[in-house]
């Protein structure tokens, strides 16, 4: 699979970061490994952190520590009423782009067969 | 906290070691950042690179190949340092040369302080600011931001003790009197009996700032005598300190 280029990703990974914290209570590394098993290609923590701390700041996400067998306490993440807020205004939008993307490449498809 | 990264950051060995090690220190020397956010933050990523460890992830598989970038997109995010927090980082050092100025002028031939003796103060804030202006050197890859700054930093480090150097040279500092110069140790004493309560090592300022009050008091009545006192007093906080070590170190066998 493709490395999906940083800016490409840029506005839309702070929407799914918040649809993998709205399935369930998750840590940095376990949201790091779901983005790549989901087809968004290997993530640097370096790119996620920032953003799950500016999350935090504006209050889409809260954070918990746990005790971790591997060493520190791990810090877990969960959707607030906030995040769950703007989920429902990043999905709309974000389907109006696939749809409108969706419909240009069908028309580049029909103009080259 | 710091400590307990620290230990962490035991655990990771080689190239892995070496790569947190120096996005850590990079994080640690952002002076302007609180430093309990940075610790939380750091706490983070070394459970990250451990669990990422375990599952046969390099750090820089983790975190990224340009971890500065990664480091300043963070830092851009922690909250400012306290003016509590400033006080705590710059306490030991400004006590420290405070204490070093007065004990220069102690032994002056003849024994006199001036207002200049004051500027051994501005050393701590250089420190700090040289160290910030060279965070970033030990990252394999130098980014503009930070030659800039490194840049920066040289042309202060060679700049700010010349003209302190030049300033001592063109002005006559006013000779400070020994009533003033006991107000100010005065002061001192005060400030480090009030931070008694939250920092054991006031209790060593405490006593450094006494010992400087007694030498400057008997010092007006006959220098030798003063100068006995620092003399004792010096002579028993060794003796006190290879006491506290010895102890330590029955302690620790």
């Amino acid at each position: 699979m493709a490395k999906i280029p940083s800016q490409l990703l840029k506005g839309t990974l702070e929407g799914a970061l918040l649809l993998i914290i709205a399935r369930g209570e998750t840590y940095g590394y376990a949201v790091q490994t779901t983005l790549a098993e989901l087809g968004f290609g290997t993530v640097p923590e370096g790119t996620i952190y920032p953003l799950l701390l500016k999350m935090q700041k504006q209050g889409l996400i809260a954070a918990e520590r746990h005790a971790s067998k591997t060493g520190p306490d791990r810090k877990y993440y969960h959707l607030t009423a906030a995040g769950q807020t703007a989920i429902a205004s990043f999905v709309p939008r974000w389907q109006q782009l696939a749809q409108a993307m969706a419909r240009l490449v069908e028309a580049k498809d029909e103009t080259s067969q | 906290m710091k400590r307990v990264n620290d230990q962490h950051l035991a655990q990771l060995h080689g190239l892995d070691h070496a790569y947190m090690d120096t996005l850590i220190t990079y994080l640690r020397r952002d002076w302007g950042k609180d430093p309990q956010a940075i610790e939380s933050v750091i706490q983070d990523l070394l459970e990250g690179a451990l669990t990422a460890s375990q599952s046969g992830v390099s750090a820089k598989g983790y975190f990224g190949a340009d971890p500065q970038v990664a480091a300043d997109a963070i830092l851009a995010e922690l909250p400012r340092r306290t003016a509590a927090q400033w006080r705590q980082l710059l306490w030991p050092l400004a006590n420290f040369y405070l204490a070093f100025a007065f004990l220069e002028g102690l032994l002056r031939q003849p024994m006199r302080w001036t207002l200049g003796d004051l500027r051994l103060l501005v050393i701590p804030f250089v420190m700090v600011a040289t160290t910030w202006f060279f965070r970033g050197i030990s990252f394999n890859r130098l980014n503009q931001r930070t030659k800039r700054r490194v840049l920066v930093g040289m042309v202060l480090f060679l700049a700010i003790p010349l003209v302190d150097g030049f300033v001592g040279e063109v002005i006559t500092f006013p000779s400070l009197p020994a009533n003033a110069l006991l107000g100010v140790i005065a002061l001192m004493l005060v400030w480090d009996l009030a931070a008694w309560r939250k920092r054991r090592d006031a209790a060593w300022w405490v006593g450094v700032w006494g010992v400087l009050a007694a030498t400057v008091v008997i010092s007006q009545w006959s220098v030798a005598n003063g100068l006995l006192v620092l003399i004792a007093a010096v002579n028993i906080g060794l003796w006190l300190a290879a006491l506290l070590v010895t102890q330590v170190a029955d302690v620790a066998v």
